[in-house]
């Protein structure tokens, strides 16, 4: 008998394969390199090819091949020559071969191959096998190469054979519907029942392959399945008290693996559903007394999975306190396996009661100083979770730690985001918060999401949200002065550069041992000392410019020159914000003060989404035979644009496609609103304010073609439209039609009438951006005064860790942290961050001349700054009215497409909100407005209107001239030519506006911003 | 779910590499040479669990053998610790006191115990009887063919043993 069972051993490992084979193995297991593997690789790929080419039809011959292949294809290398040849043998008669032609064409196909479509018949044919085996064999491939197209295919078959007369058949079946499941989520309905008949089936191993099924539909949905607990929870019993026979008992353990199949069951509908909680307790109790004696590893398994579903479900004392105990026996294991678990556990149960961290003080101390990665994750994991005001501290100097020696991005981005949030909410003070980011931007800057530097700068320039401006001042020159220290060190990651950058720029003037000049120096230093990208160099480019514009003095030799090399540079975007600082920096003092005010970052700006100081410009654009906008509802239900998904704003052109409906006719020009006064205003404008006709800017073959995707490249690329350069990017040929004749020095009132629309398209980038960023900042944003809480007492000496990490307790802190503070504040915030109700829309009648008269009569000294500008602008690209205004078809989508984003905008000029503040009449007085409203602004949610926006939206607006670039590429690309000088004359003419709605509205306390931003 | 199961060997040789989820051929490589070095890196007596990337890693050194799954976040990885060891015991069960080289030479039968003791990444079989049974069914029958006892006719029509 032995003898025999030797003989069985023997013939089982006999290889089906020749000695060539054998060799060839045993050769690639002592080969020492890489290309001796490949050598040998490469000789069975002959070998198999070959056998191919033979077509030999003998088992032996097949069995090897197929052998060949699976080993190839081990070995990582490429199989597709033989895959078809591998896919044919899944039909062969020897049931040997068979399942390995199933074996070979699982491992062999890619998911998405064609030929898996190949198999499909051949599967259904072995499905329909009176051999068990082969059905088993078809069941099993199909587990493996089905697809969502496939699904529909196996459906009816596979669920004839749960009444298979054999069991294994019946499993093979249910975990088939269980791959379906997850490739295709349609079929719940239909497979549900019929994973559910089966729970009670008699035979266990059956009964788990339904289970199997059912954890993919309730781990999507639980609520459905609720009914089940009952019977799940009998089962349960059964499988503990090893009723289901001892064919399932592993390592003393009556049927572990179905018991933790079931506890997970459990654990998934019992969340947040107390009374089916309550249904389980007594098994889930029963289950864990029984393993607990075990001491094994199933038996260990078993508890750890206990405790995991009695954390999950609505938690008892009884069970939590039993679970405790189980915890301090894994922590106080040898094995790390189990240290692990037990870290696992306890971080579970901290979720529910920080209470429970306090006994095991030790063992944690334990795992955070094991040398043990994955044990040192998980017991920062555990720290998270027990992180409070007083422990805060220690916790952040470990987790920096951590990410000192880690070199796993995906640990230390998680480590990254958890620190950041602790960080926020248990704060001790701001200059623990700077200091922290700082180190953190240090040690792991290239896993540092790009909210988190706008937070940091945010926090710098709101401050402590109270109302101690000197405070606030002191936390900035602190900062300033850690940053130019920094600035010493090698190799800082990008996104620190970019926000010593911006704080420098910002408040560089408080620098007090180098002086602005010295600020200038080292900011024009950093391309050089430090490894920037042209990002970084725009940063830098922009706060010299900022620091120049507002401390009033010159740049510094070492600045000018890296403002000339900026201006020269590759980079479009660089060499745009280069140009545009040098010209506001040729600008009068005044301009350069409205338009990087001082300490301005963190106000609030209001936008007017219908740009109501347009409103005459549009008429006047009508007059003139231009075709009216037609909003995105109305082109759509034209049928003359798709939806492209969103916002047009955001839509970006898509390729081009063939429309086969006609065009539509085109409207006919819109009757005049106002008759009367059209005459006037059309005399009132200069010719050349009428050349700007948007309908006739300039006719693209693109736009032709395609009018939808044309007015959203519009929206996109702004400014390009605006220039009258027609959309880039698209590589089509383009007519532009440009009138040639333009004219220099326009007078005064041209460039008021010809500002918004120049300006307007530039600006829906920067008004979506900061729509988001306001909305994104409101909660946090708004400064709270009654936030007085004092920063909470940390014990200094930490003589012990385990002191300072437990020595608080949990994370039930009584001193809200910096979220907590801001939130209190947030309430009064929020309607700030709504976009007001716009002034009354100018005068249909008089519009035009009113606003052409207030530039014309405004004689303060920055408008006519702002003008002189602004002739600039007009020089430069003025387009022809062209003949669009009758031209057909085309004529409807160019002039939509410059005016869909100027509906969009906000009357940014018009429809700035005016608060209860005084009203100073003069753009002069605008800035000290400013710094006096800022700090009132920041002092409390008083003033309804005036809270501050957050760094995010000051980014995109207050400095969105500077910054703009790297934000919105779209704004870029067009005119690399005309590049800076539109944008430049765009904020140029927004002043003007400005300067023009002023004359009419109180202008807002600090509304510089809009005109800026527009310059990106 | 368990994504992969790989056997490697001390070398970071692949002995038997199975996947659960659709992966292309390159992403598979990819995986199989970062999970190889990872696991490979580990110094013995540290725990059998390694993060990586969004997944976990379990690992489990048998003689010159490593065998390795890769498990959702929310596995249970002391259960993942033991589905492995119970397929080292079918192996051993069925080779008889198994090596290194009866998974070289014989790698296709123990990609067949695998596939019977799990499918579509979840654990089909939990008893180790059944999964013998299945496989010593199938070896028979192949067997009685060789040995001419069944024509390849009855072959097609041929129950095996109830499984």
């Amino acid at each position: 008998m032995e003898v025999a069972s030797k003989l069985a051993t023997l013939a089982k490992r006999t290889l089906p394969v020749s000695g060539v084979f054998d060799e060839l193995i045993r050769a690639i297991g002592e080969s020492k390199s890489k290309s001796e593997e490949d050598a040998i690789v490469a000789k069975l790929v002959e070998l198999s090819k070959a056998k191919i080419r033979e077509g030999r039809r003998e088992p032996r011959t097949q069995k090897e091949l197929l052998v060949y292949l699976i080993y190839i294809e081990m070995l990582g290398h490429d199989t597709g020559w033989a895959q078809a040849a591998a896919i044919q043998l899944c039909s062969d008669k020897n049931l040997a071969v068979k399942k390995l032609a199933y074996l070979a064409v699982s491992l062999l196909l890619e998911p998405s191959s064609e030929l898996a479509i190949m198999v499909v018949a051949t599967i259904q044919a072995d499905l329909r096998s009176d051999n068990f085996l082969t059905v088993c064999t078809a069941l099993s491939a199909i587990c493996h190469i089905v697809s969502p197209e496939l699904v529909g295919v196996f459906m009816p078959q596979v669920t004839a054979l749960l009444r298979h007369d054999r069991d294994l058949v019946k499993k093979k079946a249910l975990l088939a519907l269980h791959r379906f499941i997850q490739v295709d989520s349609a079929v719940t309905p239909e497979v549900e029942h019929l994973l559910i008949d089966k729970i009670g089936y008699k035979e266990p191993s059956v009964m788990v392959a339904s289970l199997c099924g059912l954890r993919e539909l309730i781990r999507r949905d639980p609520a459905p399945y609720r009914n089940l607990v009952h019977y799940f929870t009998n089962i349960l019993k059964q499988a503990a008290e090893g009723k289901l026979g001892r064919a399932y008992e592993y390592h003393r353990a009556p049927a572990p693996f179905v018991q933790l199949e079931l506890l997970r069951l459990l654990g998934m509908l019992g969340a947040g559903d107390r009374s089916a909680s309550e249904n389980m307790y007594a098994v889930v109790a029963e289950v864990k007394r029984r393993a607990e004696p075990l001491g094994n590893n199933i038996g260990n398994a078993l508890v750890y999975e206990c405790i995991r579903t009695l954390t999950t479900i609505v938690p008892t004392p009884v069970l939590v306190s039993g679970a405790v105990e189980s915890v301090s026996r894994f922590l106080a294991s040898r094995e790390n396996n189990l240290k692990y678990a037990g870290i696992d556990a306890l971080t579970r149960l901290v979720e529910i009661d920080p209470k429970h961290a306090q006994d095991h003080q030790l063992a944690v101390v334990d795992c955070l100083r094991s040398p043990d990665v994955t044990l040192k994750r998980k017991t920062l994991q555990l720290l998270y979770k027990m992180a409070g005001p007083t422990n805060i501290e220690v916790i952040a100097g470990e987790v920096l730690g951590y990410l000192r020696e880690s070199s796993d991005e995906v640990a230390r981005r998680d480590a990254v985001c958890s620190l950041c949030d602790l960080a926020e909410r248990f704060a001790p003070d701001h200059q623990w918060f700077v200091d922290t980011m700082n180190e953190l931007f240090e040690v792991a800057g290239e896993v540092v999401p790009a909210s988190l530097a706008d937070n940091l700068t945010r926090l710098i320039a709101e401050g402590t949200g109270e109302e101690d401006e000197g405070a606030d001042e002191e936390l900035r020159a602190g900062a300033v002065e850690a940053y130019l220290e920094l600035l010493d060190r090698p190799k800082l990651p990008p996104v620190l550069l970019k926000v010593i950058c911006w704080v420098l720029g910002e408040y560089g003037r408080l620098a007090s041992r180098c002086g602005v000049e010295g600020v200038m120096d080292r900011l024009a230093a950093i391309p050089e000392a430090q490894t920037a990208d042209d990002e970084v160099r725009d940063w830098a480019v922009s706060a010299l410019g900022k620091l120049a514009a507002q401390s009033g003095r010159p740049l510094t030799r070492d600045a000018t020159a890296l403002l000339e090399a900026a201006a020269r540079a590759e980079s479009v975007a660089l060499q745009q914000r280069a140009l545009e600082v040098q010209a506001l920096l040729r600008a009068p003092a005044a301009t350069q003060r409205a338009a990087l005010p001082y300490d301005a970052a963190a106000e609030d700006v209001g936008v007017d989404p219908d740009l109501p100081f347009l409103e005459s410009f549009v008429q006047q654009a009508l007059q003139n035979g231009a075709a009216p906008y037609l909003s995105l509802e109305d082109r759509l239900a034209m049928g003359m644009t798709r939806d492209s998904g969103g916002a047009g704003l955001h839509a970006a052109p898509h390729a081009a496609a063939l429309k086969f409906q006609a065009y539509a006719a085109a409207p006919p020009p819109q009757p005049r609103p106002a008759p009367a006064a059209a005459p006037a205003a059309a005399a009132a404008s200069s010719s050349g304010a009428g050349n700007l006709d948007f309908g006739g800017l300039a006719i693209s073959q693109q736009q032709r073609q395609q009018p939808a995707p044309a007015a959203a490249a519009a929206a996109a690329t702004a400014p390009v439209a605006a220039s009258g350069a027609v959309p880039a990017g698209s590589g089509e040929p383009q007519l532009i039609l440009n009138k040639p004749g333009r004219k220099w020095g326009a007078t005064a009132a041209p460039p008021v009438a010809a500002a918004p629309p120049a300006a307007a398209p530039a600006a829906p980038a920067t008004y979506s951006q900061q729509q988001h960023g306001a909305a994104a900042a409101a909660p946090a944003a708004a400064a709270s005064s009654a936030a007085a809480a004092p920063p909470p007492v940390v014990d200094a000496e930490k003589q012990r860790l385990a002191a300072s990490l437990f020595g608080g307790g949990g994370s039930a802190s009584p001193t809200p942290g910096l979220r907590g503070r801001r939130a209190a504040g947030a309430s009064p915030a929020k309607p700030a961050a709504v976009s007001r109700p716009a002034p009354a829309a100018p005068d249909l009648l008089g519009g035009l001349e009113e606003e052409a008269a207030a530039a014309a009569g405004a004689a303060a000294a920055p408008q006519q700054a702002a003008a002189a500008h602004m002739d600039l602008l007009l020089g430069l690209d003025e387009p022809a009215p062209s003949s669009a205004g009758g031209s057909g078809p085309a004529a409807p989508a160019p002039a939509a497409a410059p005016l869909d984003p100027m509906a969009a905008l906000a009357g940014l000029g018009g429809g700035m909100p005016a608060p209860p503040a005084a009203a100073p009449p003069s753009l002069m007085d605008l800035g000290d407005l400013m710094m006096s409203n800022g700090g009132g602004g920041m002092a409390a949610g008083a003033l309804p209107g005036v809270s501050a926006a957050a760094p995010r939206a000051q980014q995109a607006l207050g400095f969105g001239d500077l910054l703009g670039g790297p934000q919105q590429p779209a704004t870029q690309q067009p005119m690399a030519a005309v590049a800076p000088l539109p944008g430049m004359a765009g904020g140029a003419a927004m002043a003007s506006a400005g300067g023009a709605g002023q004359s009419r509205l109180p202008p807002p306390p600090k509304k510089h911003d809009p005109f800026a931003d527009l310059l990106g | 779910m368990i994504r992969f199961v790989l056997l490697l060997s001390r070398q970071g040789k692949v002995r038997l590499a199975k996947w659960y989820t659709t992966l292309s051929q390159k992403e598979r490589a990819k995986i199989t040479k970062e999970v190889t070095g990872l696991v490979l890196g580990r110094a013995a007596k540290l725990c059998n669990f390694v993060d990586w990337k969004d997944q976990k890693v379990v690992y489990k050194r048998y003689a010159s053998l490593y065998f390795v799954a890769g498990i959702d976040q929310d596995d249970n990885e002391l259960l993942t610790l033991e589905i492995i060891h119970q397929f080292v015991e079918v192996l051993d069960k069925y080779f008889g006191n198994v090596c290194e080289l009866d998974l070289i030479f014989n790698f296709h039968k123990a990609y067949f115990i695998l596939d019977e003791l799990l499918l579509a990444g979840e654990l089909q079989e939990t008893s180790k009887k059944a999964v013998t049974r299945v496989i010593e069914a199938q070896d028979q029958l192949v067997e009685q063919v060789k040995a001419g006892n069944v024509t390849e006719d009855q072959f097609a029509s041929f129950s095996g043993p109830r499984g």
